[in-house]
């Protein structure tokens, strides 16, 4: 529940006025959902509360809905069916969001893999060309030719692609992991060791993409597969975290005032 | 509810949760939606680009480009909104919102063809082609 309030409120500091307000006033209405989820036998209902105000704001973003926002939205609707007092419900929960994590995880390994713009690095070469963020990050390990005629590549209509070998072991490898993740997340077995080699491969793909709150969402979401509970050291952190990107934002909520 | 109601309902969010990324591909494929949108989890799949909106008029039998009147900032929001939901769900969005503005900011046009060119990238050459959609928007009075 912390995610949608502050990616709203992230989101909706840099449009213009009126677009500016509408998204304020849905993500302080999350966030005064999430302060009554603290009180005392208010949790449910904070839920339940928290699902209408967020379906609300979806209903008003669309179709530009982030899909880690969705994600956050249905995970909350499938618990807010539940009564998470309960142990027999709050273990039904929990199994819901681990395979929701990991249909979207799976998803997004088919997706490349049915797209078929990994296999040939077409769509790496096309994101370094056009996206700052993956220039500088790749810059580190592409030699100086392939980086000069990848850029080039970026007012053209293409081919693109790559032979490169090792550009084209990092695109290919993305889908194969994406594709095998979510086994080794469903087996107890290799759970714990699949948790943390999709946190690394999260922070590697967001040390590019620099997406903070997906990367949040999903590593948070990873958590729900370990034994034992992280949340009291992730969740903290996770709202300084938010709380860090958000602040210089605020410079704009001083200014209505 | 009982705990067996629940289950069945939560299941059956699930499934339908699991197979619409396979329903999302063809409503890619028809409408050039951006497979970025509408959770089918195709992010990072493919290029995006934003299309480009271009209108015509017939002058005298010859055809002639007018530009959109960006005169008020609801004239601005309505294109950029426009290009936006475009961008994001294809042929989905129609073109009468920016019908609405041409005849009203021009009271004298009858007829106006938008025509939208919207980039999208070809499978088998790997390279970026355009898909052009022309509509024909007449004066209804």
């Amino acid at each position: 529940m912390i995610h949608a309030p502050f990616e709203l409120l992230w989101d909706s500091l840099i449009w213009e006025s009126r677009r500016a307000y509408n998204g304020v006033f849905f993500g302080v209405g999350l966030l005064l959902c999430l302060g009554l989820s603290f009180l005392p036998g208010r949790t449910m209902l904070a839920m339940r509360l928290f699902v209408g105000f967020q379906l609300s704001a979806i209903v008003w973003l669309f179709p530009a809905v982030s899909n880690h926002f969705f994600l956050v939205f249905f995970c909350l609707l499938l618990l807010s069916i539940l009564d998470l007092e309960r142990r027999d419900e709050a273990l039904l929960g929990l199994q819901a969001c681990r395979l929701t994590v990991l249909i979207v995880f799976f998803y997004t390994g088919v997706q490349k893999a049915l797209y078929g713009t990994y296999f040939k690095g077409q769509l790496l070469t096309w994101t370094i060309a056009h996206d700052d963020r993956f220039r500088t990050a790749f810059e580190v390990i592409l030699p100086a030719d392939e980086a000069r005629r990848i850029a080039a590549l970026a007012d053209t209509v293409g081919p693109f692609g790559t032979e490169w070998w090792p550009l084209l072991v990092i695109s290919n490898f993305v889908v194969v992991f994406e594709l095998l993740a979510p086994f080794l997340l469903l087996h107890p077995r290799t759970r714990s060791a699949a948790v943390a080699a999709v946190v690394v491969f999260m922070v590697l793909i967001e040390s590019g993409a620099r997406e903070w709150f997906f990367g949040c969402v999903f590593v948070n979401l990873l958590f729900l597969f370990t034994r034992r509970s992280w949340y009291g050291v992730l969740l903290p952190l996770t709202l300084v975290f938010y709380a860090f990107l958000l602040y210089p934002r605020l410079d704009r909520v001083w200014g209505w005032f | 509810m009982s705990l067996r109601a629940k289950t069945l309902l939560i299941v059956a969010l699930l499934v339908a949760f699991a197979l619409w990324p396979l329903a999302h591909r063809a409503v890619v494929h028809e409408h050039f939606v951006s497979p970025w949108r509408l959770f089918g989890w195709a992010m990072y799949c493919v290029p995006v680009y934003k299309p480009r909106v271009e209108l015509f008029i017939d002058h005298g039998g010859e055809r002639v480009q007018i530009a959109f009147p960006r005169t008020s900032a609801n004239n601005v929001r309505t294109f950029d909104t426009f290009i936006r939901n475009r961008a994001e769900l294809g042929t989905l969005v129609d073109v009468d919102d920016l019908g609405r503005v041409l005849f009203r900011e021009y009271p004298q046009l009858d007829q106006v063809t938008v025509r939208i060119t919207q980039p999208v990238y070809h499978y088998d050459s790997d390279q970026i082609r355009s898909a052009y959609f022309e509509h024909v928007l007449d004066r209804i009075d």
